[in-house]
């Protein structure tokens, strides 16, 4: 147990060391307000919203990531615990296995991972 | 009761020096390699052969002066480097740096701890890292820098789950997610693990490559279309601190690819462990910089495509045969 | 232990009241990240190793992506901050029904007390390979369960992102 509280520890300081690295130029920078430096870069062309909408194809990719993920987290015990299962154990486990790869070719034959 | 804290105390202070020492003479020795296969010299004016170039380098960006468009979000923009650079330092508290020591009648083991779900604990870090980059592009409020943080986001999911399934070898054939063990395992059998699992290690290299935004996987800031990606608005200190948390990035999937892969700090006895274990991560930072210098960057569609249609399949049917091999199936 | 309790009850507390108060939607799956890490910590305390990590990359890695791909993209724009509510007294009635459900809630925790385990969990408990031996053995059943779900979710997934034959046969004339 008290080896999360060194982890806690350690990130504990590596968060105060970034923040304080970054407020270095803010602090020591020099501060000369003025002309158009704080305008947002946009290759001269002015638009009063960066983007409006975007392409659905990334709200896929993530909904099809968080099914995916789930399946491998489940997965993680299986590997670490396998020798304890034997032959019968992996049979057993091939079900789940068939599941995720009939889902998976499924998203694919239907496009799922199309990008254009 | 005070020995250990003085211990947890020098170890940290220790890992986060070598983290940034090494993120410091990693660029240096990047953009000298780069030069050299550019037919040029790359930086060698500041101290020796260009030494002191990122103490230099330090000094000048802290004495920038600090850029926040006023569209932005001040308190977002303010926080998104600092996630990045955390996130990226938090994943080394598990990798060990070398055999544990004995001192004064106490084994020391040169990592800040090392829980059972070490790998995982890594895996966890490392996908918070990912909001650095998206929140940067957002409250930048700046269309160049939301494409280059979505981007960045969609990648790294889209690798992350090969990557995944690229250690589950790893894990069946050691039975545990404890980094230290796994390289313990290894000493044991006398075999480093990307002999059996030579697929497996590929597949895990090219997807740290592509969580650490390198090239040929640097979509996110790809400066011939986005200007500079999800930090095209951040100046000074904070611009720096996004290369930072690259490069520890890339020391800590250095030093995971050699843990679980390569026998971690095993070698010939002729050296102490932690040199053998720096000299592994120094040869994986060479070949990361090798192929930036070599390698174009990757169509976005075929980045894609490479992680989904390629990468996940190969790891899973490779999980699935060591499944079978270590169940006595085949 | 328990000081530590308290101060991750707070934090996880403070976070979630920011989810709530946050004016900006972004600033909720902010604080809403900050939560979901902060449970992670509390079953460390509670030494569910795995179900922490498995917390921090399901929840903060995945669902919490997910979030704010949409709450980003959707509000790039940032007029969508002053909209007028339709619904006058839904504010009074959420908080209402807030207070009643956590009433209810406390009332259970408190009348319901299992006794507690005695003496220190034993080695490997709610470690991987404790979980594996579980979940992949006698308790198998559920997680066949859990695939089949996953199955209908990806399922669900490709129905819903079909893109609508109006539209494209719309999109063909342009």
């Amino acid at each position: 147990m008290s080896g999360y509280g060194a982890i806690l520890i350690y990130v504990a300081v590596s968060a105060v060391l970034a923040a304080a690295i970054s407020m270095a130029s803010e602090i020591m920078g020099p501060h000369a307000p003025g002309g158009v430096k704080r305008e947002s870069y946009e290759s001269g062309i002015l638009v009063d919203r960066p983007l409006s909408h975007f392409s659905v194809r990334f709200y896929r990719v993530a909904m099809l990531f968080l099914i995916f993920d789930v399946s491998v987290m489940a997965i993680y015990p299986w590997a670490t615990s396998m020798r304890a299962f034997h032959a019968a154990g992996f049979v057993k486990a091939l079900f789940f296995m068939v599941v995720l790869a009939v889902g998976f070719a499924y998203v694919w034959r239907r496009g799922g991972f199309k990008w254009d | 009761m005070i020995l250990p804290i003085v211990i947890l105390v020098v170890k940290i202070v220790v890992l986060i020096g070598i983290l940034m020492g090494g993120f410091a003479y990693t660029m240096l020795l990047e953009r000298r390699l780069l030069g050299f296969f550019q037919l040029r010299l790359g930086p060698n004016r500041v101290g020796p052969a260009g030494l002191l170039q990122p103490v230099a380098d330090g000094i000048k960006m802290m004495n920038k002066e600090d850029l926040m468009p006023t569209a932005a979000d001040p308190w977002v923009f303010r926080l998104a480097p600092v996630v990045a650079l955390t996130a990226a330092l938090a994943v080394d508290a598990v990798v060990p740096f070398g055999a544990p020591i004995h001192l004064f009648g106490l084994t020391i083991s040169l990592d800040i701890a090392n829980p059972s779900v070490g790998l995982l604990y890594a895996f966890a870090f490392s996908s918070l890292g990912v909001y650095g980059i998206v929140l940067g592009g957002w409250a930048s409020q700046n269309k160049y820098s939301l494409l280059g943080g979505i981007r960045s986001s969609a990648q790294v999911i889209s690798y992350e789950l090969a990557m995944g399934l690229s250690v589950m070898g790893v894990l069946v054939m050691t039975g545990t997610a404890n980094l230290e063990k796994i390289v313990q395992w290894q000493g044991a059998h006398h075999i480093w693990l990307f002999i059996p699992q030579i697929i497996p290690f590929l597949i895990f290299f090219f997807t740290a490559m592509a969580e650490t935004n390198r090239t040929p996987f640097d979509l996110p800031e790809a400066e011939s279309e986005l200007v500079a990606g999800y930090h095209t608005e951040y100046s000074g200190i904070r611009f720096a601190m996004y290369f930072i948390a690259e490069y520890v990035n890339m020391i800590t999937a250095s030093g995971l690819a050699v843990t679980l892969f390569f026998g971690g700090w095993l070698g010939f006895p002729f050296l102490p462990p932690i040199i053998w274990f720096l000299l592994k991560v120094g040869a994986f930072l060479l070949l990361f910089i090798w192929v930036r210098a070599t390698l174009p960057r990757f169509r976005y569609d075929h980045l894609m495509d490479f992680g989904w249609k390629v990468l996940l399949p190969i790891a899973f049917v490779y999980f699935l045969g060591t499944a079978a091999f270590a169940t006595g199936v085949l | 232990m328990v000081i530590g309790f308290i101060i991750l009850a707070i934090l996880a507390l403070g976070f979630a009241l920011a989810v709530v108060l946050a004016k900006h939607p972004v600033h909720s799956a902010l604080a809403l990240i900050g939560h979901v890490v902060i449970l992670a910590i509390f079953y460390l305390l509670l030494r569910a190793e795995f179900l922490a990590a498995a917390q921090v990359i399901v929840y903060a890695g995945a669902i919490m992506v997910l979030f704010l791909f949409v709450v980003t993209l959707l509000s790039a724009g940032k007029e969508d901050q002053d909209a007028r509510e339709s619904l006058p007294a839904q504010r009074g009635l959420a908080a209402f029904l807030a207070i009643l459900g956590g009433a209810l809630l406390a009332g259970v925790a408190v009348r319901v007390t299992g006794t507690p385990p005695r003496g220190p969990a034993p080695t490997g408990y709610g470690g991987l390979l404790d979980m594996g031996r579980l979940l992949w053995g006698p308790d198998f059943p559920y997680l066949a369960v859990v695939a089949l779900m996953l199955l209908t979710a990806a399922l669900g997934v490709m129905v819903l992102n079909r893109p609508d034959p109006a539209a494209a046969a719309v999109k063909e004339v342009r």
